[in-house]
């Protein structure tokens, strides 16, 4: 019997490896220059656009050659369903990072036709709802020129701002929304150098230049998609005074009035009992205590504060 | 004599402790080669990457069933001492019934605090087997250094209270848990006379996951109040607020603990009937 659960876990564990090997798809191959990626028949040629990205990319890692790999440690490719963009990440040896991007070449003519259409629309997007976005002039962002310092940045929450078009799953971000203090800047890639495609965290920086959005259509646009954002996203608990309520009587439940429950019922046995008991229900009444004498001090630092 | 009792208890538990915490260390170390493989060559083939993810994966799970396997001993070992047949010989020993309890709840808090001990251990020597190269660089070192550093340099002194706090916590919550299951056996095999086992792990389980649900509940709504209040606390008076938070955590957990211990060993002074 054993032997028999043996064989058919090795079976099971062999023909699962088989369809992984079968169903393995062609191997990426990179060019030793790095110029050209080819799969499958279809060779890619790198372009220089910082501004384009694969917003829900698929990931593959491409085979190198003997020399590549004395060069290089791994190669990350993210490319679009359509397979029209590939990104690739170039890990080398000595800790190097490098990032490129290519283009299918028979796509490379519509490609280019697609970036000179780019009419200056574009999508602040909020992620979510879905389709929570607010469409504006690209110039209507750049308002009084500011910048901003790592203070500032560190308590930024940031949207992508990207082409209203989108043209075979690749995607032209041109920079992002910040919103520090309830006003919004926006953060201009091309013009901070910012690569699209290495992603964009403002707590990676020192201080970064931006443009204040003075525009007041655009922003009551984006404060609507905010707020729409914000319940979105948190629920219940942020926008609705219901909700802040509720959330601080759970609190006041939980911490007050339980123990000060218990409390009461420990003090009560407390008296009552005898021997070891009182002991333990005296330990209980002393924990009880402890805690709403240190929960009331919190809340008063706390009503001080706010 | 809570000592006697005490290493009696934790000699029945260790005795199979040993082969299940040497198990999750080979699983360990298993689990940091496979990582290591998965980290050294990204361009291995699809399947050997899926076993070793695969193995990665069961090393995981083996850590969690070390925790549960020691769950279940201290279950078994508390219900059989308490209420099969040995029952009879236990509460005709020379010894309180305060001494039997408190000697189960040590031994289930040490039992399970060693495991989690273990457990840590296990994952840091899989991360460690798994990146070792980085483990032992001077980046790591400095990676280190710059973190205690800069911890020590943002909180201060307020650091070793915090550890002092969360080790108090941790062996707060680990009781709590003992005697969460202690009462929950206690109470089955007081209201049950036949099949005590099966409604001991029925209201354990019950209650278990209506008090799972409930803190997760309770989680849901607090948390953001806590959000909100401490929000505008400047950097001098977060750190003070901190530590009585931690504080009022631990006065919380141990007001319920000292419930739940009255509780069993009321209805073990009181109410056992072993007829």
């Amino acid at each position: 019997m054993k032997k028999r659960i043996c064989i058919v876990i090795v079976l099971v564990i062999l023909s699962v490896c088989l369809c992984m090997s079968v169903s393995a798809e062609a191997p990426f191959t990179i060019s030793e220059d790095y110029k050209t990626l080819s799969v499958e028949g279809a060779v890619y040629t790198r372009v220089d656009a910082t501004m384009l990205s694969v917003e829900y990319p698929y990931m593959d890692i491409p085979e190198l050659t003997e020399e590549q790999m004395q060069e290089l440690k791994c190669v990350y490719l993210n490319y679009s369903e359509e397979m029209v963009l590939m990104q690739a990440e170039f890990e080398f040896n000595d800790g190097a990072i490098f990032t490129a991007t290519y283009i299918r070449d028979d796509y490379r003519e519509k490609f280019e036709g697609f970036l000179s259409s780019f009419s200056g629309k574009v999508e602040i997007d909020f992620g979510w709802p879905e389709d929570n976005t607010v469409i504006a002039d690209a110039a209507d962002l750049k308002g009084s020129p500011v910048t901003l310092s790592e203070d500032e940045l560190s308590l930024s929450d940031w949207f992508q701002v990207h082409a209203v078009s989108e043209w075979n799953g690749v995607t032209i971000f041109t920079g992002s929304v910040l919103l520090i203090d309830d006003s919004y800047y926006y953060v201009a890639f091309k013009e901070c150098g910012i690569s699209a495609s290495d992603g964009f965290f403002p707590y990676e920086y020192m201080e970064l230049n931006a443009y204040e959005i003075t525009d007041e259509a655009v922003l009551a646009d984006l404060n609507d998609a905010h707020d729409l954002y914000i319940d979105s996203e948190y629920g219940i608990f942020y926008n609705d005074d219901f909700a802040e309520d509720l959330s601080s009587i759970c609190l006041i439940l939980l911490f007050a009035v339980i123990p000060a429950a218990v409390l009461v019922v420990a003090v009560f046995f407390t008296i009552r009992s005898k021997g070891y008991y009182r002991l333990i229900w005296g330990v209980v009444t002393g924990l009880a205590g402890g805690e709403l004498v240190i929960f009331t001090i919190l809340a008063e630092i706390l009503r001080r504060v706010n | 004599m809570l000592r006697k009792l005490l290493k009696y208890d934790l000699n029945a538990v260790f005795r199979l402790w040993w082969a299940a915490a040497a198990v999750s260390v080979i699983m360990a170390v298993v689990g940091g080669f496979a990582n290591a493989i998965l980290n050294a060559d990204r361009d291995l083939p699809m399947a050997v990457r899926t076993i070793a993810s695969m193995v990665q994966f069961l090393a995981l799970f083996s850590f969690i069933a070390f925790f549960l396997v020691m769950l279940v001993m201290i279950f078994v070992r508390y219900y059989r001492n308490f209420f099969t047949d040995e029952g009879y010989l236990t509460f005709t020993l020379p010894v309180s019934r305060k001494a039997l309890l408190n000697s189960k709840a040590l031994m289930g808090v040490i039992a399970l605090g060693a495991t989690a001990g273990v457990c840590s251990a296990d994952l840091a020597l899989m991360a460690f087997i798994g990146d070792r190269d980085y483990y032992l660089s001077e980046k790591f070192r400095n990676d280190a250094a710059r973190f205690f550093k800069e911890m020590f340099e943002s909180i201060g002194g307020y650091s070793f209270l915090y550890a002092l706090e969360i080790a108090v916590l941790g062996a707060a919550v680990l009781l709590f848990t003992v005697l969460f299951l202690y009462t929950c056996v206690t109470f089955a095999s007081m209201i049950v006379k036949k099949g005590k086992l099966i409604a001991a792990i029925g209201i354990y389980y019950g209650a278990n996951s209506l008090f799972s649900f409930i803190i997760q509940m309770m989680v849901l709504f607090v948390v953001p109040s806590i959000m909100v209040w401490t929000n505008g606390l400047s950097d001098q008076m977060s750190c003070p607020v901190a530590a009585l938070m931690l504080l009022l955590l631990i006065c919380y957990v141990g007001m319920f603990c000292g419930i739940l211990y009255t509780l069993t060993y009321r209805m073990l002074d009181r109410k056992l009937n072993l007829s």
